[in-house]
């Protein structure tokens, strides 16, 4: 447990260094993995899991990948080019996200380890 | 009245029925009542006195069956002791109706329970008035209106009403239920055990290697029981697993006979409040020849049987050798929650001689080969015939003030009994898509006529069979077709997870005519 902590605090600094902040504390505050979701995203949460593993078999992990891709997906689930079983379930919970939050959205389940 | 009262027996007891002292019941027989329906008492069909008995059966005389059904008070024994259930004319489960197509059904009902207490909620999705009740008649093709299979009558206590319930002559033969349904007291009453099996007799009943098989009826329940007495709250039927004593026609962990060589034809019934009871027998074959009474395409080895709430299945079970089997819920995940193994009976193949069966007693032994028989009204659905195609979105949200502060919600709102949620007419042919937004799998019934399952999470079925009650799978889908006959009225499709009907998971359906 300890250990983890220190490797996400670690791992965060490097981001802080990386996008050219100064102050280390603002950069944990910054740091989208220590971040709750944004709340138009708590839905998500019920199928996915709290940090984007979920507990259902059938649902996809989506903790720690690209947001291009996640981000990509979701507009599709929006504009049904994916369609049909479970992306009809995709599809009613994006309907009504803009495309700054589906970006948001995105990057807060990428930057989940 | 019967006069054998139902016995269940407390976990120690039920040991002492593994080794074989299970306590002596009566054997029964027919009897006719002023020619207006005939009875069996409760009965083993091997004659077997520690066998497990068929529930006690009404059946009809010359085209009508007129019989008393009453809610009341049962006192039981349960598994974790004895609790007063409300239940139908004292019996857990209640009578199995068996009639024909083209009979009539003509109950006179009566609310035996005692006055509701004064401190009820009014809000319409918080369980509410425990005492006050109807019947529903699962799966039936038949009026919605009136004294038929009206679900938005509230039957108060002290209050009887007679229902009359004119079943087609081209009604899909099967095994269907009766329970009650009035909205705020549903889940608490089927949770205590109030249903039956009831019968159409034809198709596969005529069909002739199950036309000679012993046939049993199993009716699952898991009564849960008040914290201190009667139950008059709904917490502790709220949990996903809270039902945790599984009963087969009121007996726990029964004794199931079949003899060597054997092939018995078996009609159950998952009249359970909440789980789903996905089941296997290792060791002995299983053959699913229907589900929700409508035949299969075929008698079909299967590993497991799957059930949902609502459901009822078909099978026929072929005892191999002699020795016991056990009938058995494997451990699964329902949605997010993780549910234990269940040990639901303990089937016993006995020589094809054992003494103990009568003379006479009927001996199957043949699984039927190829096509079983259609129920004739039930014609695949063609894209061409499709009128409409509907949305259907199954959510939950949090609210406060509401019933563990949740309302279950289809397309965004909770029930309302006055607002008309779909409007369509007699002779129209419909498509629906039923989109699970939760992370749990909901039962979706609809009344009055029957649908043709067409896919599940977007995979096709090939068998695209008839249904009234199919799973839409935790973040998943299922489409439906289903054609408007015969009745116009008012009905309700709800979830049969029935804490979640009671808390908002139901709209109307108002076919015009
Ligand atoms: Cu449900």
């Amino acid at each position: 447990m300890m250990k983890q902590l220190n490797l996400s605090l670690a791992t965060s600094m490097v981001a802080a260094v990386l996008a050219g902040s100064v102050a280390p504390s603002v950069a944990v505050a910054d740091d989208p993995q220590n971040t709750p979701i944004p709340a138009f995203g708590s839905q998500c949460l019920s199928c996915h899991g709290e940090d984007g593993r979920p507990e259902l078999a059938d649902v996809p992990i989506i903790a720690g990948q690209q947001p291009i891709y996640l981000a990509n997906a979701l507009r599709h689930y929006k504009s049904g080019e994916r369609t049909g079983g479970q992306a009809l379930v995709m599809q009613e919970m994006v309907k009504n996200l803009s495309d700054e939050q589906i970006v948001a959205l995105s990057q807060w389940f990428g930057a989940q380890q | 009245m019967t006069k054998i009262k139902r016995r269940t027996f407390l976990k120690g007891a039920a040991a002492l029925s593994a080794s074989g002292a299970l306590l002596h019941r009566f054997a029964g027989g027919t009897s006719a009542q002023a020619q207006e329906a005939a009875t069996l008492t409760a009965r083993s069909p091997l004659g077997i006195s520690d066998d497990l008995f068929n529930p006690p059966e009404i059946s009809s005389i010359n085209g009508q069956l007129r019989t008393n059904i009453y809610m009341g008070f049962n006192k039981v024994i349960l598994p974790s002791g004895p609790t007063i259930l409300r239940n139908f004319n004292n019996s857990l489960p209640g009578p199995t109706l068996r009639i024909n197509a083209g009979d009539t059904l003509e109950l006179a009902f009566e609310n035996r329970l005692p006055e509701n207490r004064p401190d009820q909620p009014t809000e319409v999705n918080i369980p509410n008035h425990f005492n006050t009740t109807n019947l529903h008649y699962h799966g039936f093709h038949v009026s919605p209106k009136g004294n038929s299979d009206n679900v938005y009558l509230n039957i108060e206590p002290g209050e009887k009403f007679n229902y009359v319930v004119q079943v087609p002559r081209d009604h899909p033969a099967g095994s269907y239920w009766y329970h009650p349904h009035r909205h705020g007291s549903v889940s608490a009453q089927v949770a205590q055990g109030a249903a039956g099996m009831a019968i159409i007799a034809g198709a596969l009943d005529d069909v002739p290697e199950i036309k000679e098989a012993v046939e049993r009826v199993l009716v699952i329940q898991a009564p849960i029981p008040g914290v201190d007495g009667i139950l008059d709250s709904e917490d502790p039927i709220w949990p996903l697993d809270a039902e945790r004593d599984f009963l087969v026609n009121g007996e726990y962990k029964p004794r199931i006979y079949i003899r060597e060589g054997e092939v018995q034809r078996w009609r159950i019934l998952h009249a359970g409040d909440a789980q789903f009871f996905p089941f296997k027998i290792d060791g002995l074959e299983i053959y699913e020849i229907g589900r929700d009474g409508n035949p299969l395409p075929e008698a079909r080895l299967v590993e497991e049987v799957h059930l949902s709430p609502g459901n009822r299945v078909d099978v026929l079970v072929k005892g191999a050798t002699p020795g016991a089997y056990l009938l058995r819920r494997p451990f699964f995940d329902q949605g997010k929650q993780s549910l234990p193994p269940v040990h639901l009976a303990n089937i016993f193949v006995i020589p094809a001689n054992d003494s103990r069966v009568p003379p006479g007693t009927p001996f199957g032994r043949e699984i039927p080969k190829g096509p079983l028989p259609d129920n004739p009204i039930l014609v695949d659905i063609t894209d061409a015939e499709i009128t409409h195609r509907r949305k259907i979105v199954l959510g939950v949200e949090d609210v406060k003030g509401y019933f563990h502060d949740t309302l279950f919600t289809i397309n965004d709102e909770p029930f309302d009994p006055k607002r008309d949620d779909v409007v369509s007419r007699l002779g129209a042919v419909e498509e629906w898509t039923l989109i699970n937004k939760t992370p749990f799998p909901h039962p979706i019934h609809i009344h009055v006529n029957p649908f043709q399952v067409m896919s599940v999470n977007g995979v096709a079925d090939p068998d695209k069979p008839w249904m009234d009650t199919i799973a839409v799978p935790a973040a998943g889908t299922v489409v439906f077709r289903t054609r408007f006959l015969d009745f116009d009225g008012r009905y309700v499709m709800h979830c049969h997870i029935l804490p979640h009907e009671d808390t908002g998971m139901m709209i109307n359906v108002n076919i015009e005519p």
